[in-house]
């Protein structure tokens, strides 16, 4: 197995657009955070202590909205404390990059027929795609951990009364499982479809589209999207209008639904031609 | 060795390959030689567990190639030069073949060297003609050294050096005690390094043996018999039920008598023979014997001459 973990590690590395994807995903969150800093920090300093967020009901609205949203109280110094999380608010954004990386993984391998000398190669397709799960969800997570690590940093050298407290490790902790288990559901998708645009468009509707339309016109259908379940991880304030699942119960469930899916992917591509 | 027995595949109600079974020996070159459409490559792609089979199966020296521990070591393949990532480096797309094989890294500098391609490592395979990227599959399927390779028209591409270069490749493959199954168009190259034929039309089995036994049994032989004399001589063959046709001024073609035969019932009559040469159909010929009805796309018969319903020039349309 070790083998085929290090061929997929090679066919990782030496494809640009992939090395691109995943770059680009990381440094998306973190360009987006320094303007954040920026204008937080203005402010701030300004004496601007964001009322719109003290006021507004946490986790109301689309399936995205509340990100990076919490509780803002006044600091000793006078001035409003801007949290990690309040910054990080390119990472819905990042999501669909790390989803379509998912998708590409195993996509392009379909789109060239370099799947077939893989699977001459290999022929057990299940450790293929079991080491390609793994190279892929092992480099977004590193990638999610830098990409947190220097949003926090850029927070500590930029902003005035920059605080990460409990609830924003959690968020750390809680972004990079969701982007870990969104680009595993990505790949699953891939496996499916076979088609590289046509599993990125999938994902794009399926979190951006089709979760809040079903939210808002089926009523109680809110605990059995993964998607907004699963990213009220990534959030300081969560929803709390009892339509969706706690946070612990919603990344649960949101792993669930990716490992269901991978594991369709993986047993299609087990029973199909290559 | 290869054998399969009893293969079959469909698509819906299509009957791709039909109760397929075939052995190719190691030690030889089997052709692999059917129609368009006949299912050459989705039987090779059965071979090597790409495409499942609804019926029957395939075994690579009495095993399954899920069953080897290092498949590359049993078995190379190249089924499409186009398998390739055209952003990805030669050198890259072979080391990631041999590490899923835990093959060291110096197999990808030699079979780099094998086929020629040393200079263009680095080079992203985009880049690439046809012949480079078939000599770069090539490249693949012998990352392992192994024992046995599937070849689906390997000199697509190749230049005539390079088809040259491929034939020695493959004759030499077999010499080493490999089994090398292959399939092309090119029936005359077949001809040059095929010890035995497995053809296929519809799916199904035509003929399975030596080159040699496909081409007697299948195309036309003649002895052709120049002479002064040449009428004096066919109507004696004619006398002793022969069929004779008429060559040039000075030679006849005959069916039914051996070249021995003519040369001394020639001395009987006192004849001066100039020419007297047994002749068989090529390997092209016995082909397209056999495969006659086994044809799944026929083109127009007439085609090369003016297409239906246009106009020549200065003429009226066809």
């Amino acid at each position: 197995m070790i083998h085929v973990i290090r061929s997929e590690w090679i066919k990782f590395r030496s494809v640009r657009s992939t090395v691109l994807l995943v770059l680009a995903a990381g440094l998306l969150v973190v360009v987006v955070a320094f303007f954040a800093a920026r204008s937080e920090n203005h402010d701030a300093a300004s004496g601007f202590c964001r009322p719109d967020i003290a006021t507004a009901p946490a986790g109301s609205g689309s399936a995205i909205e509340g990100e990076g949203q919490g509780p803002s109280v006044q600091s000793s110094s006078g001035l409003c404390p801007i949290n990690f999380g309040d910054i990080t608010v390119g990472i819905p954004f990042a999501l669909f990059l790390f989803g379509a990386l998912g998708v590409q993984i195993i996509g392009q391998e379909y789109r060239f027929s370099t799947i077939r000398p893989t699977f001459t190669a290999v022929p057990r397709r299940g450790r293929v795609l079991a080491a390609k799960l793994l190279v892929v969800t092992a480099a977004c997570a590193v990638v999610a951990a830098v990409m947190l690590a220097l949003c926090a940093l850029l927070g500590t050298v930029m902003v005035h009364d920059f605080t990460f407290d409990g609830i924003d490790q959690r968020v750390a902790w809680g972004t990079v499982l969701f982007i870990v288990g969104w680009t595993a559901l990505g790949m699953g998708v891939g496996s499916i479809v076979r088609q590289p645009i046509a599993g990125m468009l999938i994902l794009l509707v399926e979190a951006f589209v089709l979760e809040n339309l079903l939210r808002h016109l089926v009523h109680g259908s809110g605990k059995w999207l993964p998607f907004v379940n699963g990213i009220q991880m990534t959030f300081r304030d969560p929803d709390h209008s009892g339509e969706l699942r706690s946070i612990t119960g919603g990344g649960v469930y949101f792993f669930v639904v990716a490992a269901v899916i991978w594991s369709v992917g993986a047993v299609l591509a087990h029973r199909r031609d290559a | 060795m290869i054998e399969a027995r009893g293969l079959t595949k469909r698509y819906g109600s299509t009957v791709a390959v039909d109760d397929l079974s075939f052995r190719a020996e190691g030690n030889r070159v089997t052709g692999f030689l059917g129609p368009n459409g006949a299912g050459k490559s989705t039987t090779m792609r059965m071979v090597l567990g790409l495409d499942r089979a609804d019926a029957g199966g395939v075994r690579i020296d009495q095993k399954r190639l899920i069953d080897f521990a290092v498949p590359m070591r049993e078995v190379g393949a190249l089924l499409d030069a186009a398998y390739v990532h055209p952003t990805r480096k030669a050198s890259e797309h072979l080391w990631a073949l041999a590490a899923s094989n835990g093959l060291p890294r110096k197999r990808v500098d030699a079979v780099l060297g094998l086929v020629g391609l040393s200079e263009v490592a680095g080079k992203r395979v985009g880049g690439f003609s046809l012949g480079m990227k078939q000599r770069l599959g090539l490249a693949g399927a012998m990352l392992g050294d192994p024992h046995t390779l599937v070849f689906d028209e390997p000199a697509n591409g190749l230049d005539p050096e390079g088809i040259q270069w491929m034939r020695r490749f493959l004759k030499g493959l077999a010499a080493d005690g490999r089994t090398v199954f292959v399939s092309s168009h090119l029936l005359s190259e077949m001809a040059l390094i095929a010890d035995d034929l497995v053809v296929i039309g519809k799916g199904r089995l035509i003929f399975q043996g030596p080159v040699d036994a496909f081409v007697k049994g299948a195309a036309r032989s003649w002895v052709t018999v120049r002479s002064p004399q040449v009428a004096q001589i066919a109507t004696a063959l004619a006398e002793q039920g022969a069929t004779v046709t008429s060559g040039d001024d000075a030679s006849i073609d005959v069916v039914g008598v051996d070249a021995k035969t003519i040369g001394e019932l020639a001395a009987g009559l006192g004849a001066t023979l100039h020419e007297l040469a047994p002749r068989t159909g090529s390997l092209e010929d016995a082909f397209l014997e056999v495969t006659a009805g086994a044809q799944e796309y026929r083109g127009d018969p007439r085609a090369g001459s003016a297409i239906p319903g246009t106009t020549a020039p200065g003429g009226t349309p066809s």
